[in-house]
């Protein structure tokens, strides 16, 4: 059994859950790559099928929501690396 | 109670209950296979796949999980992260079985589950390397 002195750090865990924020938002934000509203003519076209609602179509919450954590990520980075 | 079950009771509480969870999934399953006839296929195959999924995301979670309670992580923290893996799994159970195609009970469980084996996985690279160092 572990003494477990890294996880009694509230730093260790900001810092834990930061880069599991940035790492699976990486690869979330790469199911589809820049939004349409941001990526211009590099964002790809989605099928004709697909819903659109507010001008953004499902795809693209793939987009904010990997932006979305991947800034998460930094932003806790950042402030728990401020605190020492 | 052994000592091997007052050694990891946190990992004990939430295998035990997404082990109960497991076999309600698996149960429907059969229950959808059965009545596959007048249900149709894609039901029955969509429940499946609701158990493989399960399958295929708890068990290396779980472990982790123990891995961790072994290291001397933090009670709460073990148990947000459990409790959050059971929620998940419900939320996605829920969304891939009763509605077709995308849903957002569906995505936000999927998220949850990636983001929750992404934290414990960060949590134990950081043990294993502050141990090896």
């Amino acid at each position: 059994m572990g003494d477990g002195v890294i996880y009694q750090d509230p730093r260790t865990w900001a810092l834990i859950v930061a880069a599991a924020c940035v790492f699976v938002g990486l690869f979330v934000f790469r199911v589809h790559g820049l939004p349409r509203p941001l990526g211009g003519r590099r964002a790809p076209r989605p099928a004709e099928t697909e819903a659109e609602e507010g001008g953004l179509r499902w795809l693209d919450q793939y987009s904010f929501i990997g932006l979305g954590l991947m800034a998460l990520g930094l932003v806790l980075a950042a402030a728990a690396l401020a605190m020492r | 109670m052994s000592e091997i079950a007052t050694r990891y009771p946190i990992t004990l509480l939430y295998g035990s209950l997404l082990g109960l969870l497991l076999v309600a999934l698996s149960l429907h399953v059969l229950r959808y296979r059965v009545r596959s006839k007048t249900l149709g296929p894609g039901a029955a195959e969509r429940m499946n796949r609701v158990q493989g999924n399960f399958v295929e995301y708890v068990p290396l979670a779980l472990i982790l999980l123990a891995l961790l309670e072994d290291a001397g992580a933090p009670r709460l923290a073990l148990h947000v992260i459990g409790g959050l893996l059971v929620v998940a799994r419900l939320a996605h159970a829920y969304g891939l079985g009763y509605h077709e195609g995308r849903n957002y009970p569906r995505m936000l469980g999927a998220l949850a589950t990636f983001l929750l084996i992404g934290a414990l996985s960060m949590a134990g690279l950081a043990g294993a390397l502050h141990a090896l160092r």
